[in-house]
């Protein structure tokens, strides 16, 4: 469902550039996949998250390595939730990554 | 203002990096290298920021910037100097009052709301522009600031970086495609020249670091960066 997502940002290098890509990506398909819009936000969220904390910033690639594994870690747990068809797995895939997102903003 | 003194291009650039190795602006690291925002693995960083916070380095390199600016271009060629958001606002400040010129600076993206405004301070039509950022790696970031400012009817018709990463050869040629000339202070050429000299890091780090700045794109294919620039 969001492999595509992920692809952009590996392709690009897992760097500042292409998580910026994935960012824009996520939010456009918001308008045309009302069934996914709160998991397509938080994917832009947490993509952007990274641009904010890495743009003009020195970003070791070990860093960038694990960045990479937390995000793709969280395209995983939206499109398992999501698959499932049962809307409290929806959910809790939605509240565990907004988690996610929140204590890295705040880590 | 300018100081009205004429340096040799050479003086400039040599002097340049031995400021920016002075306060250890300047990082190699081989075994941990960094991730630039194209995804180019790098074992070079360079944080010119840190120069705000020397006064009398950062000075001497703007009378350096006026000098190479007036000297190449002209003293009557610009109407507006216009900072690129972030690291590019203070540079643009002491270049804008030591030319003589009113300040803008130009955000990444406009803010979304109110005035939507991308551009902060006054710019007029038709207004020559230049374009300051602290860095220029291969051009991106001024393209778009330069779109932005061109959508004022204003132009940018020159760049200023106080550093220029000079790795991509594409890069002079790309801004000239967008109606823009690149000047700049000094380059890795000239800081890699100052440590062989001076003898200021290890052979072994030095070779690795020359090997970059000779194929940035295969050293970084080969630690684990992107191996191609994206279009």
């Amino acid at each position: 469902m969001f492999s595509d997502l992920l692809k952009i940002v590996v392709d690009g290098g897992y760097a500042v550039r292409a998580y910026e890509d994935c960012a824009r990506r996520a939010r456009s398909r918001i308008p045309s996949e009302p069934q996914n819009a709160a998991a397509l936000l938080l994917i832009s969220y947490a993509a952007q998250r990274f641009v904010d904390a890495y743009d003009d910033q020195p970003l070791p690639v070990d860093e960038a390595n694990d960045e990479l594994t937390r995000f793709s870690s969280m395209l995983g747990t939206l499109d398992e939730s999501l698959a499932s068809g049962d809307p409290e797995k929806e959910l809790s895939g939605l509240n565990s990554v907004a988690a996610r997102i929140f204590e890295a903003v705040n880590a | 203002m300018f100081s009205n003194t004429f340096p040799s291009r050479d003086v400039i650039s040599e002097t340049a990096a031995k400021m920016l190795l002075e306060i250890s602006a300047v990082h190699f690291r081989a075994d941990q290298p960094y991730t630039f925002t194209s995804g180019l693995a790098s074992p070079v960083y360079i944080d010119c920021r840190k120069l705000i916070s020397y006064p009398r380095i950062r000075s001497a390199l703007m009378d350096f910037a006026a000098s190479i600016i007036f000297r190449d271009v002209g003293f009557e060629q610009f109407d507006a100097v216009a900072g690129g958001e972030t690291a590019g606002i203070p540079f643009a400040a002491w270049l804008s009052d030591r030319m003589g010129l009113p300040m803008q600076y130009v955000r990444k993206k406009p803010k979304g709301f109110g005035r939507d405004a991308q551009i902060e301070g006054a710019l007029a039509e038709g207004a020559r522009v230049l374009l300051v950022e602290d860095l220029t790696t291969d051009g991106g970031s001024k393209l778009k600031f330069a779109e932005a400012v061109s959508r004022t009817g204003a132009t940018v018709t020159d760049t200023f970086a106080v550093f220029y990463y000079d790795i991509f050869p594409d890069t002079p040629k790309r801004l000239e495609a967008a109606g823009m000339r690149l000047h700049y202070l000094a380059t890795w050429w000239d800081i890699l020249k100052v440590c062989k000299s001076e003898k200021l890091f290890s052979e072994d780090v030095l070779e690795e670091v020359e090997k970059f700045l000779n194929a940035p794109l295969k050293w970084s294919a080969e630690h684990g960066g992107i191996a191609e620039l994206p279009k």
